[in-house]
């Protein structure tokens, strides 16, 4: 349940409905105590919106500038987001990977009956791509590497979320 | 505002590398920025250098601007998330702004108003004086409202708070400015008489 305070602003900011809206423009010609209280918000509202925000010091600007002035400008940042380099490194990281699938599936027995994950590890010849611990090494490296550029990137998306 | 160019096409010429549309964006924002982080700091000192603060994270990430909201909306985001981290800095243990660092605030405040009540002061003033002795919750929602011209959904999106939460704070925040602004007056009054 509302005060009558809590109306009489809602009212001022116009976010009531109609049917407060007109509930309060009867009260105000029928009531002269809320007709007094009334007055005084608005009093209040006008103060409020004319009220002068407090100056910083002269320099404030000249400070920010000569800060800027130090560091790289809007628009570097822009280049150093090359969609280039995002689109390199994302072909260095699906290039091993697309060999890898290639490479399993030609080394996949089609016939029936063979479809589990089990058969599917002990099918595929992974010596043939040079040596079992090399390739196992090479895994391991792309895996951390993915791991790193999908955390840099969460991290990027979660700073600008934060500030939009 | 002096300049009639609009916030989104300075931004435009800062990224197309007019560093100097920059400090237009600075000059029209200044104040507001300045008396919102002086409603969570107090010392003109502090809330200049986070507001100086807020204008260089503005500056580095305004590329990353994607113009969902008014610039207005983002800069005070930028503005209530770096007062945030200040005061969380200097105080550790009190994060909550509704503290009581406040109320011994409000009780210096009002020791400098009895110092000097023999100075006349317009109704205008002493509103700004019921302010000063505000809750930095309730001053901070006072400001964006009013000087900083957001809307409820817009405080909503800068401080995180629901809208109907950010609502209700409005409501409180004018209902205690109102009782100060009583004891204020009154306070005149009885001090005249004397």
């Amino acid at each position: 349940m509302k005060t009558i305070e809590e109306r009489l602003w809602d009212f001022i900011d116009g976010t009531c409905t109609t049917d407060e809206k007109y509930a309060i423009e009867r009260s105000l010609q029928s009531d002269p105590t809320i007709k007094a209280l009334y007055a005084e918000f608005i009093y209040i509202n006008q103060n409020l919106k004319v009220a002068e925000p407090d100056e910083p010091s002269m320099r404030f600007t000249q400070n920010v500038m000569d800060k800027i002035a130090l560091e790289p400008a809007t628009k570097a940042l822009q280049t150093q987001i090359d969609k280039r380099i995002i689109n390199g490194i994302a072909a260095l990281l699906l290039a091993p990977l697309s060999v890898l699938l290639i490479f399993m599936f030609t080394q996949l027995q089609w016939s029936e009956g063979k479809w589990n994950f089990s058969n599917l590890l002990s099918e595929i010849q992974l010596h043939k791509l040079g040596g079992g611990v090399l390739f196992e090494a090479a895994i391991v490296a792309f895996m951390v590497t993915a791991l790193f550029v999908i955390d840099q990137v969460l991290q990027y998306r979660k700073t600008l979320l934060t500030y939009e | 505002m002096p300049d009639q160019a609009t916030d989104l096409a300075l931004i435009e010429s800062v990224i197309a590398g007019d560093q100097q549309c920059f400090a237009l964006l600075v000059k029209r924002y200044q104040r507001y920025v300045f008396t919102v982080a002086l409603n969570f700091v107090k010392q003109r000192e502090d809330a200049e250098e986070i507001a100086q603060d807020c204008f260089i994270k503005v500056y580095r990430s305004l590329a990353t601007f994607q113009k969902q909201s008014k610039f207005s909306t983002w800069l005070y985001t930028i503005v209530y998330y770096t007062c945030m981290t200040f005061l969380r800095k200097k105080q550790p243990d009190k994060i909550s702004m509704d503290d009581e660092e406040n109320f011994l605030q409000l009780e210096n405040k009002e020791s400098d108003f009895k110092a000097n009540h023999a100075e006349k002061k317009s109704r205008t003033e002493y509103l700004q004086l019921a302010m000063k002795m505000m809750l930095k919750d309730d001053a901070m929602v006072l400001t964006l409202f009013y000087q900083g011209e957001q809307s409820i959904e817009e405080i909503s999106k800068i401080t995180g708070f629901e809208a109907n939460t950010v609502k209700v704070k409005l409501h409180r925040a004018r209902h205690r400015l109102r009782a100060k602004l009583e004891v204020i007056l009154k306070e005149e009054v009885r001090d005249l008489i004397h």
